[in-house]
């Protein structure tokens, strides 16, 4: 039913009338690292679209979206081709999916129904066998290495071990970690916006699972952060003087310069939650027109 | 006078016994299979209060006499029908687990993450009407696959990171009337799921490996 409705909604793209409010919508857009290529990459008017990520083969993005005249709770992950080759696929309720190494598996946190409670949840990467494993809420991250679900718990990162179903928290303290941190292809680092402000770079000892933490930016509003695939950069959304006008800015993890604007973006729009292709040479966002939708969840 | 009266009283025939027996016997009788149940029942959600988990209940259907007799013996709260049970996380052991099975009509029982191990999940063999098991990140392992042929009207199970291995494969492929298995992060391979996957054609088994 709500494929259809994603279905119909799409078939109205083609109606001039509702161009405007399409601008006014989170959409996914496209663009290569170089700063080429920039392109909407899905168009689902009267849905919302944020959190993309990419498969680890690169053929497949998921996302969560939901009506424009709806709230978070009413968010669901989606599917579809990275070559856009056929539309959206609905999945179930969540938001903020993360595929499994091997690309089989999809972990999202879902919102609660009137009296319910926040889950974190996994499912197979067609929607089916869903399971709840975890009471909390929490932009889950399945790390690419070591059996390992990472989320946030207040305001700390915490793992999940897929082997025994214990978690725990690794942070130093309380940094209130903002959804939409990101894991490096080793399974080591992570790197973080804090809900005050900045990003950070946590490191994680496999021994003693504690992890250290370095500043990466000290000022502005960051967002969703993501790795290269080789682990040196990440790209991120940067609302740098806290006009409400997040930009993607590039960071080289080695040095200590500043992020580097992503040249091609269209800096009319904002541009949030950037996830980098497994080959490295093309990074999916979400982007709106500025009319204050807000799209950062919680 | 009195005396003899007495004496009458205490003489009775062969007949009044066979009476008498028989009485009693329908009463016991009807107590087991009208009273005790919800007897039993009451006994266990107690300890599931004591537990501090999470049930639900729903009227129980019988007629009026049954009302009656459940309500005058076990007073009136007591004839309902728990139907779902959610002891995630609690302090349940295998001697608790034995305490709750007098949960007859359970239909959906939570125990993910207790310390349960295959010894608990046989006492809950009284649980005929069960149709939705979570047992994930419990101790239960191959053995445990034996005890779920007992539950007839078994649909779901949540298996996800217990300690089945291949060796499980067999006897969960037996279980007829699951359509939905979750095998996620145990020591089943990948090989195995597959077999299970060919051995049971009418159900969904949601598999996914641990890595190296």
């Amino acid at each position: 039913m709500c494929w259809i409705l994603l279905i119909g909604a799409l078939s109205t793209c083609a109606v001039p009338t509702l161009c405007t409010q399409c601008r006014a919508q989170w959409q996914l857009w496209k663009i290569n690292t170089d700063g080429s290529g920039l392109a909407q990459f899905v168009d689902t008017p009267g849905y919302h679209c944020g959190s993309p990520e990419w498969s680890p083969d690169g053929k497949y993005i998921a996302f969560d979206t939901w009506p424009v005249d709806k709230t978070w709770s009413d968010s669901q992950v989606a599917i579809v081709p990275a070559d856009g080759s056929k539309p959206p696929r609905l999945l179930g309720p969540g938001a903020m999916p993360s595929f499994s190494p091997d690309g089989t598996q999809l972990v999202c946190h879902t919102y609660p129904a009137r009296y319910g409670t926040h889950h974190i949840v996994v499912m197979n990467a067609d929607g089916s066998g869903r399971e709840a494993i975890l009471d909390h809420w929490g932009s889950p991250r399945w790390s690419p290495r070591g059996n390992r679900i990472a989320t946030v718990l207040e305001g700390n990162i915490a793992l999940f071990d897929l082997a025994t179903g214990k978690e725990r928290t690794i942070l130093p303290g309380f940094l209130s970690v903002r959804q939409g941190f990101c894991i490096s292809p080793d399974g080591r680092r992570f790197c973080f916006a804090n809900m005050n402000g900045g990003l950070g770079l946590a490191t994680l000892d496999n021994e003693t699972m504690r992890a250290t933490v370095r500043p990466l930016v000290n000022s502005g509003t960051c967002y969703h952060a993501s790795f290269a695939p080789g682990g040196e950069r990440v790209v991120v959304g940067w609302d740098r003087d806290n006009k409400n006008m997040s930009q993607l800015y590039l960071l080289n993890l080695g040095s200590h310069d500043v992020p580097t604007l992503l040249p091609g973006q269209d800096t009319a729009h904002r541009n949030v939650n950037p996830d980098w292709s497994p080959d490295g040479t093309t990074i999916v966002f979400a982007s709106q027109f500025p009319i204050d939708i807000p799209l950062s969840p919680k | 006078m009195i005396v003899d009266r007495m004496r009458n009283w205490k003489r009775f025939s062969l007949r009044s016994v066979f009476v008498l027996m028989t009485a009693c016997c329908v009463f016991f009788g009807i107590w087991a299979r009208y009273v005790n149940p919800y007897r039993m029942q009451a006994r266990s959600l107690a300890e599931v209060k004591r537990l501090q988990g999470v049930f639900a209940e729903s009227p129980a259907q019988g007629t009026g006499w049954q009302r009656w007799l459940v309500t005058t013996f076990l007073g009136e709260e007591a004839f309902t029908r728990v139907t779902y049970v959610d002891l995630s996380r609690r302090n349940v052991n295998d001697d608790a687990l034995r305490s709750l099975a007098g949960l007859v009509y359970v239909e959906e029982l939570k125990l993910d993450f207790t310390s349960i191990t295959n010894d608990g999940l046989a006492a809950l063999r009284s649980m005929r009407n069960l149709q939705r098991l979570w047992l994930r990140y419990t101790a239960v392992s191959d053995a445990a696959a034996s005890y779920l042929e007992t539950f007839p009207r078994l649909d779901t199970v949540f298996l996800t990171g217990t300690h089945m291995t291949d060796a499980a494969v067999d006897r969960l492929a037996r279980l007829d009337s699951i359509s939905d298995l979750h095998i996620r992060w145990t020591r089943i391979s990948n090989e195995g799921a597959e077999r299970l996957v060919a051995a049971m054609p009418n159900c969904a088994v949601h598999h996914h490996a641990l890595q190296p």
